[in-house]
């Protein structure tokens, strides 16, 4: 399937899922609903410690916000200076916490053979979409409805979002099983002539979701009526994120390395033994997407 | 340079790339259990509030408490902008029923996220009570006073602030416990994680099911909140 049908075929799925009527599958807990009945909480909810990364990530989002409201107050470039270095810094921590694709990417890095730079680039476009997504559903709304969307909203959105393309993903995992499953009986695993464009179009699929982080990031600016401020935390967060994203690529990269240090000469086994290893990551990714779209699809059935 | 040495640093070389090898198949492991580990699905807590308790005490019966929440900048300016509409940094009576109705009774399917706790028997709040906000310095307040008259919450029992939806992660202040005695001694308190009575909750149940589990079943999660503990010395 050429980049060009992938699109289209994935674009049409996301329109489909993004109208199927659902009940509200996120939202904040201290809210009510018009209806009376009980808002939900945000799932999948298993949680059940406040962790170290947790607590960094509550620290620095404070600082961001301090360093924030200093632009604001004084309106010097220390605190502009400040306030990019914190957000970076949240970035880091926020996306060593859990979710932010850092399983999606780390399986497409174990899944295939990929040159040294390409765990980078796949990192640091994930995070940028990610972020990149919040700018643009947050500055959208706030031009097209001339207010401030709520932080519920945003959730509900997210939550939306989320679910979409989890499913999408989860659809993409079934195919490329299917395929490295088809090279695997019919060519013996031969992967020479796969196309690395489905890495990418992963990358991004998955993290077309706004990230809750820079969304309160984006919210927050925008209530000191400070977008501009918003926009430039989000990528200094961003850039901090791709970091974390692109080491869980590496550590895949060098994994795989490592594993096929002794196979190295056998090019047989190898071949085989890296389509299996693509299957399996593949289907990891099928399994986190059902798992984590399964609210979206509760809230549909 | 001698045959000897040539030797020693191929030998070197290979014990170096063995380790290497070695190195890279630990890696693997760790990499396997960081990326794929429960833990990378695991909720984020999107608030954080700061809880300051204040039980009232007459004699050895505690008639009630208050729980004091502050909340986080974001979480904050996202409810001021919503329910202050004047802006005039303070909720009059009227943006204070709307809040009320808007953000904050809808707690009580969650228990206002207190857990009450008499030796064996934990519960949550069914009702509360003089509800009310404030805004400083960007940060939101809320207070409400839960009432213990006739239920039997005298000498030692435990009270924790926790949301098992984990939408919040929860902590408590400084001062953490403020104790308001009417007469007689004051009872004492110690925070901490109590292994031996920990929360089960069902994270693949319906979406509106908020039912808190005494025992442990299969598909269950459990979380250990930390309680606090109120008890007299003597």
């Amino acid at each position: 399937m050429s980049l060009k049908r992938t699109f289209c075929a994935l674009a049409a799925l996301a329109l489909v899922l993004l109208f199927v009527p659902c009940n509200d599958i996120s939202a904040n807990p201290f809210l009510s609903s018009d209806n009376n009945k009980p808002a939900y909480a945000p799932p999948p909810v298993y949680g059940g410690r406040i962790d170290y990364f947790v607590t960094m990530q509550f620290e620095y989002r404070e600082k961001v916000a301090h360093y924030l409201r200093g632009i604001k107050d004084s309106g010097t470039a220390g605190f502009l200076l400040m306030f990019i270095a914190v957000s970076f810094l949240y970035g880091l921590f926020h996306a060593a916490g859990p979710g932010h694709r850092k399983t999606v990417v780390f399986s497409l890095f174990f899944s295939r053979r990929a040159r040294w730079f390409e765990p980078a680039c796949a990192g640091f476009l994930s995070s940028l979409v990610h972020a990149g997504t919040s700018i643009a559903i947050i500055s959208l709304l706030y031009i097209i409805q001339a207010r401030v969307i709520s932080l519920a909203e945003s959730e509900n959105i997210y939550a939306l979002m989320e679910g979409v393309t989890f499913i999408i993903l989860a659809v993409m995992s079934i195919l490329l099983i299917a395929n490295a499953l088809f090279r695997l009986v019919k060519r013996g695993g031969d992967s020479s002539a796969v196309k690395t464009h489905s890495l990418y179009v992963m990358v991004v699929v998955s993290s077309l979701v706004p990230c809750p982080g820079a969304a309160m990031l984006m919210l927050l600016s925008l209530y000191a009526g400070m977008l501009w401020a918003g926009i430039v935390g989000v990528l200094a967060m961003s850039v901090g994120m791709g970091v974390v994203i692109s080491l869980s690529g590496y550590l895949a990269y060098t994994g795989r390395s490592g594993l096929f240090f002794r196979l190295k000469k056998r090019e047989h086994a190898l071949i085989k033994v890296s389509a299996l290893l693509e299957i399996l990551s593949y289907g990891i990714i099928l399994l986190f997407s059902l798992f984590m779209a399964w609210p979206f699809i509760r809230s549909v059935i | 340079m001698s045959r000897f040495s040539i030797l020693r640093a191929a030998y070197n070389f290979m014990r170096w790339e063995k380790m290497m090898h070695m190195r890279k198949c630990f890696i693997i492991m760790v990499m396997f259990y960081l990326m794929l580990s429960p833990q990378s699905v695991f909720s984020h807590p999107h608030v954080k509030i700061i809880s300051t308790i204040t039980f009232y005490f007459n004699g050895r019966i505690c008639e009630g408490c208050r729980v004091q929440w502050m909340f986080d900048d974001y979480f904050s300016a996202s409810m001021i902008n919503d329910f202050d509409k004047n802006r005039d940094g303070v909720f009059d009576e009227r943006e204070l029923k709307s809040l009320y109705k808007g953000g904050f009774i809808n707690l009580k399917n969650y228990g206002f996220f207190v857990f009450l706790r008499k030796g064996n028997e934990r519960t949550n709040p069914e009702s509360v009570s003089e509800f009310t906000a404030w805004q400083k310095n960007g940060k939101l307040f809320y207070s409400f006073y839960i009432s213990l008259n006739n239920k039997k919450y005298t000498d030692d029992f435990y009270l924790a602030v926790f949301d098992r939806s984990f939408y919040c992660a929860s902590f408590y202040g400084n001062p953490a416990v403020i104790i308001n005695q009417k007469s007689g001694t004051s009872p004492v308190y110690e925070i901490s994680k109590n292994k031996k009575f920990p929360v089960y909750y069902d994270p693949a149940g319906a979406p509106d099911d908020m039912t808190i589990y005494k025992r442990w079943k299969p598909g269950l999660e459990t979380a250990y909140p930390e309680e606090i503990h109120i008890y007299f010395r003597d």
